[in-house]
C-alpha cells in the first residue's frame, strides 16, 4: 500500500522539523565519486564497512549466550552451535567474516597505497585507516580466546608472549594482556572485556572520522589518470553500485559460513603440551613465518626481540607514508614508494604460502 | 563495465543456485574431504545436515540476488537520470 503524496509530504514535514535530515541529505548529494580506469577500487571501503557491521550484529548475538569463564566458555560455544537456533549459522558467519574484512581492508589499504590516496590533504584518511587495520587484528586476537579451545588457548599463549621481548615495558604489557603469570580466568575476561567493549567504542569514533574525512574530501583519484567521465553522485548512483557490492560479499560470506562451517577444537587443557604444527591464522602468519626464518641471535642480538622491534619500526614508518613520500603531495611521480608497496605485497604473500606448505 | 559486474553477479548467483538444488551428495564429499585434511581444527560439535545447510545458502542466496536484481534496477533508472 503507497501513501499519497501530500500525505508522504506531511510526514516528510513533520520529521524534519523534529530531525533537520534534509542538510544532512542535501550534503550527500553534493558528493561525488570519480570515474576512471582504477574506480573499482573504491568498492572495498564500503566492503569493509559492510563486514563490520556484520561483525557487530553477529557479536551481539553471540554475546547473549557467551559465558566468559574457562569453566563455561567452551561449553557455552557448544550449546550455540548444537542447541541455540541458527547459532551455528550466526556462529560461522561471525567468525568467516573476520576472515574477509581483513582481506577487504588489505585490498583497500594497498590500492589506497599504489594509488597514492594517501597524499595532501588526505593524510589523516590514511593514518585513521591504518588505525583501523590495527584495532581489527587487536578485535582478531581478542576474540580468538573466546571459544577456550586447544588452539585459541595455545595461540594466546603465544601472542600474549610477544610484548615480553619489548625492553622495560615487555613483562608489564605481557600481565596486563594476561592479568597474571597464566592464561586463566583472569585472561579470558579481560580479552572478552577488551574485544566488546574497549575495541568497539574506540572503532566506532575512527570508523566515523575516516568516514567524515572520505565525505569532506571525496575519494581520490590517482596521478595521471584522467578523468575522461563525470564525476558520479555518491547519493544515489554510487550508494547502489556500493549496495550491489555488499550483496557480492554476503553471498560470498553465506556460502563460505554453510559450506565450511567454522569448527571448534577439544577444550584447553591447561596442564596438556601444545599441539604439533600449531598455526596462528592467515593474517599473523608473515610476522609468524619471519619469526620462523630469523635465527636465534643475530649479530649477538637476540633474533625475537630484533623481528619485533623491526616490525614496530615498519608499522610506525608505514602510518607516516603520506610525510615520507613528500613526492606524491607535490603531485609527482614517486616510484620507489610504488615499489616499496610492490615489494611489501609480495613479502606478505610469500610469506603466508611459506607458513602454509612447509 | 556495468554489463560486465551485471554479468558476473548474475553468474554468481545462478551457479549457486544451481549447485545448491542439483548436488547435495557432492557438497557432502567435499565437506569430508575439508574435515580430514584440517586436523588441528577438527570439529568438536555436531553442525546440521549438509541438506539443512544447503537449503540455507539457497534461500539465503534466492533473497540476496533478488535483492541485487531490485538494486541493480534502481542503479540503472538513477544512472539515466543522469545521462550514463
Amino acid at each position: 500500500m503507497q501513501m499519497d503524496p501530500a500525505t508522504e509530504n506531511r510526514v516528510a514535514r513533520w520529521l524534519d522539523e523534529r530531525l533537520p535530515m534534509s542538510g544532512v541529505i542535501s550534503f550527500f548529494s553534493k558528493k561525488t565519486v570519480p570515474r576512471h580506469k582504477h574506480s573499482f577500487w573504491y568498492y572495498f571501503g564500503g566492503l569493509t564497512l559492510f563486514f563490520f557491521i556484520i561483525q557487530v550484529v553477529t557479536g551481539i548475538l553471540l554475546a547473549l549466550y557467551y559465558k566468559p569463564s574457562p569453566e563455561q566458555a567452551y561449553e557455552s560455544v557448544q550449546r550455540i552451535v548444537d542447541e541455540v537456533p541458527y547459532g551455528w549459522l550466526v556462529r560461522s558467519i561471525h567468525s568467516w567474516t573476520a576472515n574477509l574484512m581483513i582481506g577487504s581492508l588489505f585490498i583497500h589499504m594497498f590500492s589506497a597505497f599504489l594509488m597514492k590516496a594517501y597524499r595532501k590533504p588526505r593524510e589523516l584518511m590514511w593514518i585513521s585507516g591504518l588505525l583501523l587495520l590495527f584495532l581489527v587484528l587487536g578485535f582478531c586476537f581478542t576474540g580468538y580466546l573466546l571459544p577456550w579451545d586447544t588452539i585459541a588457548y595455545f595461540a594466546t599463549l603465544i601472542g600474549t608472549e610477544v610484548p615480553r621481548t619489548v625492553p622495560i615495558v615487555g613483562d608489564w604489557g605481557v600481565s596486563l594482556l594476561k592479568g597474571g603469570e597464566e592464561i586463566g580466568a583472569e585472561t579470558l575476561s579481560r580479552m572478552y572485556a577488551i574485544h566488546i567493549t574497549i575495541l568497539p567504542l574506540i572503532t566506532l569514533v575512527i570508523v566515523g572520522f575516516h568516514l567524515l574525512m572520505n565525505q569532506v574530501f571525496g575519494s581520490s583519484v590517482p596521478m595521471g589518470v584522467e578523468e575522461k567521465m563525470p564525476p558520479l553522485p555518491f547519493f544515489p548512483n554510487f550508494l547502489y553500485r556500493d549496495l550491489i557490492a555488499w550483496t557480492v560479499g554476503f553471498t560470498c560470506l553465506i556460502a563460505l559460513a554453510t559450506l565450511i562451517p567454522w569448527g571448534l577444537g577439544e577444550k584447553a587443557d591447561p596442564l596438556a603440551s601444545a599441539p604439533i604444527g600449531i598455526k596462528p591464522e592467515w593474517y599473523f602468519l608473515p610476522l609468524y613465518q619471519t619469526l620462523r626464518m630469523t635465527p636465534a641471535s643475530v649479530f649477538g642480538l637476540n633474533g625475537e626481540l630484533m623481528v619485533n622491534g623491526l616490525v614496530g619500526i615498519a608499522s610506525v614508518l608505514w602510518l607516516c607514508i603520506p610525510f615520507l613520500d613528500r613526492n606524491s603531495s607535490k603531485e609527482k611521480e614517486s616510484k620507489l614508494f610504488t615499489v616499496l608497496g610492490v615489494v611489501l605485497i609480495c613479502y606478505l604473500v610469500v610469506t603466508i604460502v611459506l607458513a602454509y606448505t612447509t | 563495465m556495468k554489463k560486465t559486474i551485471f554479468r558476473i553477479i548474475t553468474f554468481i548467483i545462478v551457479s549457486f543456485l544451481l549447485g545448491t538444488s542439483s548436488c547435495p551428495a557432492q557438497a557432502n564429499d567435499s565437506l569430508s574431504a575439508k574435515s580430514a585434511t584440517t586436523e588441528v581444527h577438527k570439529t568438536n560439535i555436531i553442525f546440521p545436515d549438509t541438506n539443512v545447510r544447503l537449503t540455507v545458502l539457497g534461500a539465503a542466496v534466492v533473497l540476496v540476488g533478488v535483492l541485487g536484481l531490485f538494486l541493480n534496477a534502481k542503479r540503472r533508472r538513477a544512472d539515466r537520470k543522469i545521462g550514463i
